[in-house]
């Protein structure tokens, strides 16, 4: 399924997060200029519209709401307006070839879902009504008394907004650092220091700054914290330490910074829980800071997963690791997505529901949470491979992680289950490049194979041990025939490519695998008449050779009688009694290699049982009867 | 990090606890993930205690002791953050003592149905950490949990909790017995606790705790035993920190670690000015000791053994409340037959044999 960003959504929420701390105090027509002046438009208006009395009273705000198109100040939005409902885009195009059970994949809300979808904007959700839970931080509460500027220094939070509002992200980080011991006692110094802070993160974002600035963007973000905490700094601010985790030289000092970073993020999702009243319906922010936003801004599962994987060989971090996954997934595993307030909040509701789910089970993979977000973290990126050149990148990157899972699996059925994931990957690929669709059609045949072979011995074990691997682990039946699926998919694929490259000896190299598979799949026909047909122009080729001619005559004959039988086969075990195209197709061909190799007596009786039906040429008249 | 702002919304729940009528305390037992609708401050405790056994989940399943560690500490983060700070020491009268393991104003755990409707809550978190503690192999430290769990809410043991992936529920108590035949046959080691004197602020806030190190002279006591040691140490001194150069909320001014019996050496950054030596026993009512900060460094002193003393008074008085029942009896027969003065001498005698003011 395609996966769209939530990237608006996010900056929409900080910057409204930003202004909904600060929207407790009297407006500042410079500073809503300035939201105006980076394309902030509907922030402003919702700023307008939440303090239309101060409006009133202004005649300077008043021309800059009226810049803002919030004329009507006076009437307020609601507080969570209803945004205008997105169809689930479509699924992404099915594979040509018949499918593989499909992992359980959520319906990613596009990108315009979220930002249509009311963000935490200064006009949203009000001071929760449970009793003893104080009002958000991040929204209005009531914050010290607004003074304008700092009469001492001249120096105001407008100076430093107005920079980042004009991209001078260093000027202002230079001024953050010059007024340091200014800011400290400065009134506005919640704001300035959430200035220094941003301009901070886009320097470092920008790769423009080295690791001693972030760690000063850290200090600030601390002394942001220290000031007056709200959960969009905290979470910033383990969002902000856990970027700078892997430059850090000291392990002692890695660890405890990834503890400190985990923590951070994860109490801001926790009391932003709280605050929420623990409702069924979580908020879009909360969803946005546990899953991101499925493409470039990732959430605190990204963040536990790759801390997972950098912790490999600490056994003791990975299973601290995975009792905060699982502590988060406990939590949203059980919401109600039926009760978000309109299509696109129940679409995100349900995502989140169906990954934390997934993440749940995914934990317990191979008994091994490691192996387990390698899994996790291949499904999510192969979600966003759309069979397209664009995103080819995503299909090697989910390749990828299902191999270093599939290295680290320790039980036969885990990576069987890889196994399963990389071949109905592979199943669908596209690509204009026959040689690389040849590749990954064999890698994904191989794999289904190996997968086979496991869950042969599973399928045998299990039931007298009576014993699972680990929890959730996935019904054999389904997984046996998930796998016989991707292995049809991927044979034929690979088969047909080949045919096409005229690579007929690779053809006729995969007898075994065509031949005797002991089941069947939707487009096995194909491949035995490919086969046939491949082994009967190497045939042609042998004549001088009467070993390989008898050799690859055989082979034809029997991929042409497979090929027959299961065409009866698919009918229930009963020849057709009047014209069927597949059943015909297949009984023409079969009777031309019968007749092409001098089989007549064979090929005489054939037509005189279903020659009537199949005519050569195709329907006899009188037409299809079936 | 616990943030102020944490520590306000916990402590707002309190305040807003009052007004809500004291539930059946064995009515809701609902551990692990939670289930029934339930008021949002309990609510709020079982989702914590749902972390807490998550953490308990992978304890179970970890082989090595230093695979339980980060799990062990995130209970003790739990609890340390976002029960005790803001819903017993804050509530706590600094006066009394014994408040510091109630929940919350006019809490009486002496008696459940009235105690407040947290209590339970609260307590289970605790007895999960015992058990956390007995995995990791500190027998007495999980005796003290459950022990305080107890304290807090009495039948604390007869609450069934899904320990297991919130499949298998069981008593506490059978979780308990269950894994104590784990844990018991590991447990060598034995309490020592500190209490705080005179403990200053800006000494606590200038030892750098990287440099602080436990040693043993015996070479069997494992790195793990001291590892955890050193850090029930820091936590203990971190709990006399103040944060923003005010603190208003009282604090315990007593704390434990767990160490085999022998002798130990407790080293800061400043050691080479104060050598710290530490004399465990078998016993731990020995094992206390005074803590104290000295100019840049701290010290401990063991604590004068009061149980001596206590015996010794006890059975002064006895003496003495024979006597004064023998002079009774012979004043009765002095004044039976006349004789008042005598009977006062017996008297100065007897206060003369007490060598300790009595009180």
């Amino acid at each position: 399924m395609k996966v769209k960003p939530f990237l608006l959504l996010f900056v929409g929420l900080i910057a409204a997060s930003l202004m909904a701390t600060e929207s407790g105090w009297a407006l500042d027509p410079a500073e809503l200029q300035a939201f105006l002046d980076v394309g902030m438009v509907d922030e402003v208006k919702a700023m307008c519209a939440q303090n239309a009395g101060e409006v009133a009273a202004s005649a300077q705000l008043q021309a800059v709401c009226a810049k803002a198109g919030a004329g009507g100040v006076s009437a307020p939005e609601p507080s969570m307006p209803a945004a205008t409902p997105v169809p689930t885009p479509p699924p992404a195009a099915a594979p040509e070839t018949p499918a593989p059970s499909a992992p359980s994949a959520p319906s990613m809300p596009a990108a315009s879902d979220f930002t249509s979808s009311p963000p935490a904007a200064p006009s949203a959700p009000a001071a929760p009504s449970a009793p003893g839970f104080a009002a958000p931080a991040d929204t209005p509460g009531a914050p010290p008394a607004y003074v304008p500027t700092d009469v001492t220094s001249g120096v105001s939070a407008e100076t430093f907004l107005s920079l980042n509002a004009a991209k001078k992200y260093q000027e202002c980080f230079d001024l953050c650092r010059e007024k340091d011991p200014m800011i400290r006692t400065h009134p506005e110094r919640g704001a300035i220091r959430k200035a220094c802070v941003e301009a901070g993160l886009k320097i470092y974002a920008n790769s423009q700054a080295s690791n001693e600035s972030l760690s000063k963007v850290i200090n600030d973000l601390k002394k942001v914290n220290k000031d007056r905490m709200t959960q969009t700094t905290e979470y910033q601010l383990g969002k902000t330490i856990s970027i700078s985790l892997d430059t850090l030289t000291s392990e002692a000092e890695r660890l405890d910074k990834e503890k400190q970073a985990v923590r951070y993020m994860w109490d801001a999702i926790l009391m932003r829980h709280a605050e929420e009243d623990f409702k069924e319906a979580v908020s879009d922010q909360i969803i946005l800071w546990t899953i991101g936003n499925g493409m470039d801004e990732p959430g605190f599962v990204n963040l536990v997963a790759d801390r997972i994987f950098k912790n490999e060989q600490d056994r003791g971090r990975v299973r601290w690791l995975t009792a905060r996954l699982r502590m988060l997934t406990d939590r949203f595993v059980d919401i109600n997505p039926g009760k978000g307030e309109n299509e696109v909040r129940q679409s995100n509701l349900e995502t989140l529901r169906v990954w934390m789910s997934e993440l749940q089970e995914l934990t317990y993979f191979d008994n091994n949470s490691l192996v387990g977000m390698y899994k996790y973290k291949g499904n999510r990126v192969q979600e966003q491979y759309t069979q397209s050149a664009d995103t080819e990148g995503k299909f090697h990157q989910a390749i990828w992680f299902y191999n270093e899972g599939r290295n680290r699996a320790q039980t036969h059925k885990a990576k069987a289950s890889l196994d399963q994931s990389i071949a109905y990957l592979c199943s669908r690929y596209r690509s204009e490049d026959k040689d690389n669709l040849v590749a990954f059609y064999r890698k994904g045949f191989q794999h289904a194979r190996r997968g086979l072979k496991l869950m042969a011995v599973v399928n045998k074990v299990q039931p007298e041990t009576g014993k699972s691997f680990y929890r959730h682990e996935e019904n054999n039946g389904e997984l046996t025939s998930a796998l016989q699926k991707s292995y049809g998919v991927n044979l034929t694929g690979y088969i047909y490519n080949l045919y096409l490259l005229e690579n007929y000896k690779g053809v006729v190299s995969l007898k075994r695998q065509a031949l005797d598979a002991g089941f069947d799949w939707e487009s096995k026909a194909d491949v035995l008449l490919l086969f046939a047909e491949s082994a009967q122009k190497m045939a042609a080729d042998s004549l001088e050779n009467e070993n390989n001619y008898r050799k690859y005559k055989e082979m034809t004959l029997a991929a042409g009688n497979r090929a027959f039988k299961f065409a009866i086969r698919r009918r229930g075990g009963k020849a057709p009694t009047s014209y069927d195209e597949d059943f015909c197709r297949v009984f023409n061909a079969y009777w031309n290699y019968l007749d092409g190799f001098g089989q007549t007596v064979q090929a005489k009786a054939l037509d005189n049982r279903f020659g009537a039906i199949c005519p050569v040429g195709g329907v006899p008249a009188g037409g299809a009867t079936e | 990090m616990f943030s102020i702002r944490n520590t306000v919304i916990v402590a707002t729940l309190l305040a807003a606890m009052a007004t809500i009528g004291a539930m059946d305390a064995f009515g809701q037992i609902a551990t692990g993930k939670p289930g029934a609708k339930v008021p949002i401050e309990i609510y709020y405790l079982q989702w914590l205690q749902n972390d807490i056994i998550r953490n308990v989940e992978e304890i179970r399943r970890a082989k090595d002791p230093w695979e339980r560690r980060d799990l062990v500490e995130d209970i003790e983060d739990i609890i340390h953050d976002r029960i005790e700070f803001p819903m017993i020491y804050d509530k706590a009268d600094p006066v009394e003592m014994s408040n510091m393991n109630r929940i919350g104003a006019g809490s009486d755990v002496k008696n459940a149905k009235d105690a407040n409707p947290a209590a339970q809550e609260m307590a289970v978190a605790y007895a999960l950490l015992g058990i956390a503690k007995g995995y990791e192999g500190f027998g007495v430290a999980a005796t003290d949990y459950f022990d305080k769990a107890q304290e807090i809410f009495p039948r604390v043991m007869d609450i069934e909790v899904e320990l297991d992936h919130n499949q298998d529920r069981r008593r506490l108590a059978e979780w308990i017995s269950k894994a104590r035949g784990y844990w018991g046959n590991m447990d060598a080691a034995t309490r020592i606790t500190f209490y705080g004197k005179r403990v200053s602020q800006e000494v606590i806030d200038s030892l750098n705790m990287d440099e602080l190190t436990i040693t043993s002279n015996k070479p069997r006591v494992s790195q793990y035993t001291l590892f955890v040691a050193k850090r029930d140490f820091v936590r203990g001194l971190k709990t006399y920190l103040q944060t923003d150069d005010e603190l208003k909320e009282y604090r315990p001014n007593k704390f434990s670690i767990y160490l085999e019996p022998g002798e130990y050496r407790i080293k800061t950054d400043v050691s080479s000015v104060y050598d710290i030596r530490l004399k465990v026993s078998r016993n731990y009512n020995e094992n206390n000791f005074i803590l104290e900060t000295l100019q840049s460094g701290i010290a401990l002193y063991p604590i004068p053994d009061i149980t001596v003393f206590e015996d010794e008074m006890k059975k002064a008085m006895m003496k003495a409340r024979q006597r004064d029942e023998d002079a009774d009896a012979a004043g009765d027969l002095e004044a039976d037959l006349g004789g008042l003065e005598e009977s006062a001498d017996i008297n100065t005698d007897l206060n003369e044999d007490i060598d300790f003011p009595l009180e």
